[in-house]
């Protein structure tokens, strides 16, 4: 334990299966699906009719005004990012010691949507003054850096499916340098419209089993396939903690270390032998001044595509070998669909509770595991775990992003 | 008369879309009110503007905007466009 740990004093979350963390969490422990089929009308224009809303009434904190003018993925990481403060106690800091960041995969691609049909409608007069601010993918990180007052920094990245571990990491760095004691960080995503299921339907990515919606999200399973597109955001108060026990703050769980690599291999296609996958979690456990048999459970990305799956499988032996054995395993796009940017932090938001709360949650609809895959993932009923044990969040991403965090109890 | 129905109108417009597209009320302001007194900084005020060249489907150029200061302002800005353009006004 050092002074200049990296700590957690607050979460805020919303999913497809939760409003806030803490319903979000009862829901994965209980083994809840977020999954549903598209509104009727909007079935029309898309062969893909699957994916996992966050419900508009989680939306609590955000005014009609936010509304009108930002993009959903805005909603989203606002109100994240807003139960996170509370919940962290709305820490008093000095400003120029305070960052704001916030990942998304791709920003406010549904505004400008909406926006695109109302120009061809009426032409320039159609488009408001907000469309520039709607589509900037810097609007989350911006707005809640306006809102907690952060001057050190407002960093928003993008590295597809890794953004939100991305966010995270690149907080842990800004601590490492001294340049903050304090920051909200995290990802969000809300991108579901028919042109986005249609575009990942040809890329042949998204599951079709529309006869059977909570039990399509089949990680890790034979049967699989695809992933199904999710919204949510999760935002995380990270602190040193010095300024958090100079605070008297509540520390839920320490971000002990992370590390990024990319595969360099392919736009899209993860590399098979998940040989950079592994180094990225090698840099994440030297990071934290771990070994392999520190971990005792991986929050595996695991988006339920064959070839992604197996390459994370491969990355996992490589990366703990024969300490694999002793670590579970779990895939909580089971329930959430993938959300994308979001998805790395709303799976470190998750390991930190579960480190908290010593349980790990089931991964849904693994009924038979791909013969491929040698992982011992939890099934069921929530895993327990002990005291301060440690969790590997593993994020991977469209470009070949590979991220790992290690998320420990205290 | 005529002219100040017409001012009426365009006031009630204003502030139909200031609620539609900012969720902002304004209230008692009248022309004389300052649109910084309203609490619309420059981003609401060209959010207003788009909102208010939608609905009457007209175009309001910068050599306008930069002279409105005021509700009053904004609406004389209208009406000139309108009187420009009668065929588009609504």
């Amino acid at each position: 334990m050092s002074a200049d740990d990296v700590v957690v004093t607050g979460l805020g979350i919303v999913s497809p299966v939760g409003g806030d963390a803490r319903s979000t969490m009862k829901a994965l422990l209980d083994g809840e699906s977020g999954v549903t089929l598209l509104p009727p009308d909007q079935r029309e224009r898309t062969p893909v009719h699957l994916y996992a809303p966050v419900d508009d009434g989680a939306l609590t904190q955000v005014a009609r005004r936010e509304r009108l003018r930002h993009d959903r993925s805005v909603h989203l990481a606002l109100q994240a990012g807003r139960e996170a403060w509370q919940d962290a106690g709305a820490p008093a800091a000095e400003p120029s010691r305070v960052a704001s960041v916030v990942a998304t995969g791709m920003g406010g691609l549904t505004i400008l949507l909406g926006l695109h049909e109302r120009y061809l409608a009426k032409g320039p007069v159609g488009l408001p003054a907000h469309t520039v601010t709607g589509i900037m993918a810097n609007a989350s990180s911006a707005l809640l850096a306006v809102e907690i007052g952060a001057r050190a920094a407002a960093v928003s990245l993008a590295s597809a499916c890794a953004s939100g571990s991305d966010a995270i990491a690149h907080a842990v760095r800004l601590f490492r340098d001294d340049e903050i004691d304090l920051a909200v960080a995290g990802g969000t995503e809300a991108i579901v419209h028919p042109v986005t299921l249609a575009a990942f339907g040809a890329l042949r990515a998204l599951s079709t089993r529309h006869d059977d919606p909570s039990r399509a999200s089949r990680p890790f399973d034979r049967d699989r396939d695809g992933f199904v597109l999710g919204e949510g955001a999760a935002i995380l108060v990270l602190e040193r903690r010095r300024h958090a026990q100079g605070r008297g703050a509540r520390i839920l769980a320490r971000v002990a270390g992370a590390g990024s690599t990319c595969d360099g291999s392919h736009l899209v296609a993860p590399d098979p032998t998940g040989h950079w996958n592994a180094e990225a979690i090698g840099k994440a456990l030297r990071a934290a001044g771990i070994g392999p048999r520190d971990i005792s459970c991986v929050s595996a990305h695991a988006t339920a595509t064959v070839q992604g799956d197996r390459a994370e499988n491969e990355a996992l032996k490589k990366a703990f070998g024969g300490a694999l054995s002793d670590i579970c395993v779990t895939a909580l796009k089971s329930s959430f669909g993938h959300t994308i940017g979001a998805s790395g932090a709303l799976a470190a938001a998750v390991a930190a509770m579960s480190v908290r709360d010593q349980a790990v949650p089931p991964t849904r609809n693994l009924d038979h595991p791909d013969p491929a895959i040698d992982l011992d993932v939890v099934r069921e009923t929530p895993r327990p775990l002990p005291a301060g044990a440690a969790v590997l969040v593993n994020a991977a991403g469209f470009g070949g992003h590979n991220t790992a965090l290690v998320i420990a109890g205290e | 008369m005529a002219d100040v129905l017409r001012e009426q109108e365009l006031i009630e417009l204003v502030k139909n879309a200031a609620e539609e597209a900012l969720d902002m009320d304004l209230g008692d302001a009248t022309p004389q009110t300052p649109l910084r007194s309203l609490g619309l900084d420059s981003l609401d005020q060209l959010e207003l503007v788009s909102a208010l060249e939608e609905r009457l489907e007209v175009c309001i150029p910068d050599s306008y905007l930069n002279r409105v200061e005021t509700v009053g302002d904004l609406i004389g800005a209208l009406a000139d466009l309108q009187a420009s353009r009668p065929d588009v006004s609504r």
